[in-house]
């Protein structure tokens, strides 16, 4: 048995890399959302480039919008809008989300590295998934795919996953992270207490 | 260029805890959901104390725009049929990649799904659901 | 993009024409339903914020 961190030291570590990932790059952190980025790029190819545009240009673009959609004798917008201090910023290119999602290998190769636990295994080093696959090598496998398309699908329908919602969404007490956090957290109670019962 | 060197850091820190909390761990993931080590449900109850507090500070200096997460018709589905995946597979889409580092391989099947589950959501969006997600409230 | 529709009292043309009038003819949502991504800089009416002078 490895030691882990104490429930305290882990909640500084989660809640420090989201801090850290609003801090430098400017972005709530998702991680399904940059799965969904990775697959539309695969179904819809590359999308139109969107041009950055600083608050200025954004306050100006959007006035003459406005009024080419309102027509003669609406009142202008004041020059004051108070538009969003970023501007309009390109979506991440489908090479930082494959980054992304290679950092978080590195970092579980150096985890498990560090604290001397790194082995290949073909499957999951679970003695519970192999008991609820009866043993077999080819079931430990149909579980893992069904279970992650069911991670997959399930968080594309609800819109973000642990990251997005379960942390960064619950700590702003959004209600449909709420919600949602709810459902995953207490299906997943039910579903482990069912499967339990199997084995 | 400076981004992307933040987003790989961020993604290597993530991973690199994700390992040492235990998340990554198919039998410490099913030890909380039983309840039977309340370890995992503290770190990440705890996490969202820290974050709350993190925000409250952030907005103290800033201005920040954060998108809004209303419910919409795909909250409650969706995020049941992620816990069941989660269930089963003992991975969210963070921890599959973190596993298949540590040498999981068979993470590689669980990220094949999960990548073929979003792929599939997508088309069934389009073809049959349509709901409004509120996206365009972002 | 919505919450930007709230920041002046002329701006509220959006709202009125899109996102109360008949919202599925909103771009963004259109855009959405269809499952495709949503441009950061797509308007309702289906044009796109450009940086001025640049007209195309």
């Amino acid at each position: 048995m490895t030691e882990r961190w104490p429930f305290w030291a882990g909640g500084l570590a989660l809640a420090g890399v989201m801090l850290l990932h609003w801090l430098t790059v400017h972005r709530m952190m998702s991680v399904s959302s940059r799965f969904s980025a990775v697959v539309d790029r695969v179904r819809w190819g590359r999308a139109e480039p969107v041009e950055a545009l600083s608050p200025e240009e954004l306050r100006e673009a959007l006035l003459a919008a406005t009024q080419a959609e309102a027509g003669v004798g609406v009142p202008a917008p004041p020059a004051s809008l108070p538009v969003p201090q970023e501007g309009i910023r390109p979506p991440q290119p489908v090479s930082t989300h494959l980054l992304f999602l290679g950092g978080l290998g590195v970092g579980g190769l150096l985890g498990a590295t560090l604290s001397g636990t790194f082995s290949v295994t073909t499957l999951l080093r679970s003695s519970e998934l192999e008991a609820l696959a009866g043993g077999s090598g080819p079931g430990q496998a149909a579980l893992l795919v069904g279970g992650g398309a069911l991670v997959g699908f399930g968080t594309r329908m609800a819109g973000g996953c642990t990251s997005g919602h379960g942390l960064c969404g619950v700590s702003r007490l959004q209600p449909g992270s709420l919600l949602a956090t709810a459902a995953f957290f207490g299906v997943g109670v039910a579903v482990s207490f069912a499967l339990a019962g199997l084995t | 260029m400076r981004e992307k060197v933040f987003v790989a850091l961020v993604a290597v820190a993530l991973g690199f805890s994700l390992n040492r909390i235990g998340f990554s761990s198919w039998d410490e993931v099913h030890a909380m959901f039983l309840f039977s080590d309340l370890r995992l449900f503290l770190t990440f109850a705890s996490a969202v104390g820290f974050l709350a507090v993190a925000w409250i500070a952030v907005r103290r200096v800033s201005r920040p725009r954060w998108a809004p997460r209303p419910i919409h018709r795909g909250t409650v589905l969706g995020g049941a049929l992620f816990g069941l995946g989660w269930a089963i597979a003992g991975a969210c889409p963070a921890v599959a990649l973190v596993q298949i580092g540590e040498g999981q391989l068979g993470a590689l099947f669980t990220l094949g799904g999960v990548l073929l589950g979003n792929l599939v959501y997508s088309v069934v969006h389009e073809r049959w659901l349509r709901w409004d997600t509120a996206r365009c409230d972002t | 993009m919505f919450e930007w529709f709230s920041l002046a009292a002329s701006l509220e043309v959006w709202k009125t024409n899109y996102c109360r009038a008949d919202f599925t003819r909103c771009a963004r949502f259109e855009a959405s339903a269809r499952g495709r991504p949503v441009a950061p800089n797509l308007l309702p009416n289906g044009s796109l914020l450009r940086k001025p002078g640049a007209r195309t």
